[in-house]
């Protein structure tokens, strides 16, 4: 089954910057795909717009085997799609890392007992359970790409959108979150990444965006 | 909570601005060079926060966040608000330029008071105690506003009360929903980053928190005297003519309280008659009986007079002259009536008239000459208070002035 | 967020010195503001338009805006006919609607709109920057005037970062209620916004610091006034004293 069906997206900024032009893209069950492209050509804003953060100017939107337009198409899909922001301090805003991973749960109209235990059963699946009372502000870059990580997983996702998971990491916490990721049951996920390794060790199947529009098994 | 162009008199407008530049010169002075990037950035992220619509009960407002400013800024919260204030004026059209003044006293003075009362609590080993004077600064800034507002609207016309007693009103659950807010935010910070409640250094100190206090305490006072005058806005003027209890209705500049209740009291206090005043807010009514009357002139809104009848000699005859006798407690009745009943008795030996055409002539006379006294003592009343208000602006513009002024001095 | 969105344009107005952009203005509000008669608060008025049709601004916008601002305004129409004192024209069950407190009304009316129609002319034609830059020149103290230009240099940064933020919370589906949940997100929003800006203050300084900035602002451009400043100020001025002779004749209401 089809899980995310994209048909000629087009998408302009207010200040008339053209980044998607008639975009079509098909996300199948069990696939995952890296998605490459220079720097503004889209690809976060492609992000979203399957999240509903952006409407497009042009184009057809299908998640879940339904058509989602407006605001209370897309909120219904958020909990079943993860998005990993680029930047980890656009996600995290709570005073400690347990209070930031239980958010995303609490949102989902579990109680506070059920937040706090999913969220502590989410650390521990990624081996941070350490960070559970500390400042997510005051955490070093790679920790608090773990914990924006673990922000997302803690909601059950069954599709991952990753905008630059491990860029600005070292090697070694680069290999544990590509470990948390593969061990982690999504159905598929969408990767953005400059890190040629990530790339080859996370999708099997490459697109590029270029022009506006998709380019597929280009690599 | 802007007051918007073209609503307030020229004198609170003045004393807005004056205020402001004080505040601003003070707030300047005890800001350092080198805070300024900072100060600037903490200026766009309220900004920024200001133009969250919060969800508060069935509406939304957004937020003001003048108690946290005043806790992280002190005295640096005037020239932040004023900013604020300038960008939303130029960008938004919301407020405007001729009240920039006016509203960044009106939030930038509960701001920099509120923050002096909740930061020494902060630096206490209290949590609890941090945190209610947080919660009283973050209301407390948004009540104190309201007052401020209502208060500037109040100064500006008696027409604005009953609207400033509405902002008042609507501003008591963004206060609430504001204190709650400045406890979460400021718990976060002291958990996250401790040092940034004293980031801004130079700015509270013992004198300001006195000069808060002072404030704190005047304030109310002069809202209250505001109120006060308010509350005689409307005279009643009561006599009696020998056979029927006459009234008039009077707001201050001289218009008639057309369509009023007025309720008549015996010396009991049992209400005997209840009517309205005719379109000319008059009045007239046949007491049962001798003695004292208490007329209640209701105008509505708060207006509200008072006046007191006595009737003596129901019975005693047809001839007015001597039957009446009235002692209204009006500043005008001894005109009107006492000097009235002598003037009346000398006429009656002399010449022919008849009570009734006595009256109207006596009227005649004595109507302009009773508005002009009231308008004169209204007037007299209103222009002294903005008088004082607008003094007070001038010399805090002053004052800000010569701070300006040293403050380059100091430089060279 | 598009703020400025009066400020580019080709009109006389856009490209006039901001200086005498900022005099006029405040002449054109403090005229406006003390006007007691109806003709002149409609010469006010009609003043206002006209500036704003010479700024060739698109009038859909300015009505935007001008909707707005007068939902206050409104609220004192509802208000004001019944709460001020004087000569009764109609009522309406138990209230009394007064002759003044509809004068006093429209007046708010016209004065408001016309102030905020000659800003809107006059200010809203220029960037920040050059009202800054033009509020140096007015000897308005440096540190306000950098206080200023940092807050507006800095304010689009913030605010794509708040954005930013609230598109995070909301892919993880927060949904604003009148509840602490929302009261606690918010708070941690903006608790956290407060110590990005800070720390991003402490970076800004220290760049400038590389830079070798010791508290002085220097201005680089300097404005020029030309021949077209003079007229248009000229001519508001000449309308201005026009309206003051008009109210002189009318006498106050």
């Amino acid at each position: 089954m089809s899980l995310i069906d994209l048909e000629g997206i087009s998408f302009q900024y207010p200040n008339g910057n053209r980044v998607l032009e008639g975009l079509s893209l098909h996300l199948e069950e069990g696939d995952k795909i890296g998605l490459l492209g220079e720097n503004g050509t889209g690809k976060t804003t492609l992000f979203h717009i399957i999240l509903g953060l952006l409407k497009p100017t042009k184009g057809e939107i299908t998640i879940f085997g339904e058509k989602r337009e407006t605001e209370q198409d897309f909120k219904k899909i958020r909990g079943a799609i993860g998005l990993l922001f680029q930047d980890s301090d656009d996600q995290l805003f709570c005073p400690s890392v347990i209070e930031d991973v239980a958010f995303g749960p609490l949102n989902m109209g579990m109680n506070h007992h059920e937040a706090t235990e999913r969220a502590e059963q989410t650390l521990e699946e990624l081996g941070i359970s350490r960070f559970r009372d500390r400042v997510p502000y005051q955490l070093s870059g790679g920790e608090k790409r773990l914990v924006s990580m673990a922000t997302i997983l803690s909601m059950r996702p069954e599709i991952l959108l990753l905008d630059e998971p491990t860029t600005g990491l070292d090697e070694k916490t680069k290999e544990r979150l590509i470990s948390v990721l593969q061990n982690y049951p999504a159905k598929a996920w969408i990767i953005i990444s400059h890190v040629q390794s990530t790339i080859e060790a996370m999708s099997d199947k490459y697109y590029k965006l270029n022009g506006g529009r998709v380019d597929v098994d280009l690599v | 909570m802007h007051i918007s162009e073209g609503v307030l008199t020229a004198p609170v407008l003045l004393a807005g601005g004056g205020g402001t530049i004080l505040g601003l010169a003070i707030g300047l002075r005890r800001m350092d060079v080198r805070e300024i990037p900072k100060v600037a950035l903490l200026t766009a992220a309220f900004f920024v926060a200001s133009l969250i619509h919060v969800p508060i009960g069935v509406s939304s407002a957004h937020l003001i966040l003048n108690g946290i400013l005043g806790i992280l800024l002190g005295w640096t919260a005037f020239p932040v608000i004023f900013i604020g204030l300038f960008f939303q004026a130029v960008l938004f059209q919301f407020g405007g330029l001729t009240t920039l003044g006016v509203n960044t006293l009106n939030m930038a003075v509960p701001a920099v008071i509120m923050g002096a009362l909740a930061r020494p609590a902060l630096r206490s080993n209290s949590g609890l105690f941090a945190m209610v004077m947080t919660a009283i600064a973050g209301a407390g800034a948004i009540i104190m506003s309201a007052v401020m507002v209502a208060g500037s609207l109040a100064l500006s016309g008696e027409s604005f009360v009953a609207v400033s007693k509405l902002i008042f009103v609507a501003h008591i659950p963004i206060a609430i929903a504001e204190g709650v807010l400045s406890v979460l935010i400021i718990s976060f910070l002291l958990k996250t980053k401790p040092e940034v409640i004293e980031v801004i250094k130079g700015n509270m100190h013992s004198r300001a928190a006195k000069l808060g206090l002072v404030s704190i305490i005047i304030i109310p006072i002069l809202i209250g005297i505001c109120s006060q005058a308010h509350a005689h806005r409307v005279n009643l003027f009561a006599w009696y003519d020998g056979k029927m209890i006459l009234a008039e209705g009077y707001f201050s500049g001289g218009n008639k309280a057309m369509d009023s209740a007025i309720l008549v009291f015996d010396s009991g206090g049992k209400e005997v008659f209840h009517g309205m005043t005719d379109k000319k807010g008059e009045f007239s009514f046949k007491p049962p009986g001798n003695g004292e009357y208490r007329l209640v002139l209701e105008a509505g809104m708060g207006h509200r007079a008072e006046a007191l009848v006595s009737v003596q000699g129901m019975e005693s005859g047809t001839a007015a002259p001597e039957a009446g006798q009235a002692g209204p407690q009006t500043a005008e009745s001894p005109e009107l009536k006492g000097d009235g009943q002598a003037a009346e008795d000398a006429y009656k030996e002399t010449v022919a008239l008849t009570s009734s055409e006595f009256e109207q002539i006596l009227d005649s006379k004595l109507n302009p000459i009773k508005e002009q006294l009231l308008r004169l003592a209204e007037q007299g009343d209103r222009v002294g208070f903005r008088d004082v208000v607008a003094g007070l602006g001038y010399i805090a513009g002053l004052m800000g002035l010569a701070m300006y002024l040293t403050q380059k001095k100091q430089k060279k | 967020m598009t703020c400025e969105r009066f400020a580019s344009g080709k009109s006389i107005l856009h490209s006039a010195d901001p200086r005498v952009k900022i005099l006029l203005a405040i002449g054109y509000a403090v005229v406006t503001v003390g006007l007691g008669s109806l003709e002149g608060q409609v010469l006010a008025l009609s003043g206002s338009l006209l500036l704003v049709i010479a700024a060739r601004l698109s009038l859909k916008e300015v009505f935007h805006r001008l909707f707005v601002v007068n939902l206050f305004i409104l609220m004192l129409w509802f208000i004001l006919p019944w709460t001020t004192p004087g000569t009764g024209v109609t009522r309406l069950g138990p209230i009394v609607i007064t002759a003044e407190g509809l004068d006093l009304a429209l007046s708010i009316s016209l004065k408001c709109n016309a102030i905020i129609l000659a800003n809107l002319a006059l200010l809203s034609t220029s960037t920040i920057f050059s009202l800054a830059h033009a509020l140096a020149h007015f000897r308005v103290p440096t540190k306000m005037v950098q206080l200023i230009f940092f807050s507006w240099r800095y304010f689009h940064v913030i605010d794509s970062e708040f954005h930013r933020m609230k598109q995070a919370i909301k892919v993880r589906g927060f949904e604003p209620g009148s509840n602490l949940h929302t009261y606690r997100t918010y708070a941690y929003l903006i608790g956290t916004l407060f110590i990005k800006s800070l720390e991003r203050g402490e970076r800004v300084y220290k760049a400038m610091l590389c830079r070798g900035f010791d508290g002085t602002f220097w201005l680089l451009s300097h404005f020029r006034l030309h021949r077209m400043d003079i007229c248009l100020a000229g001519f508001i001025s000449a309308y201005l004293f026009l309206i003051i002779g008009v109210e002189w004749i009318n006498p106050c209401r």
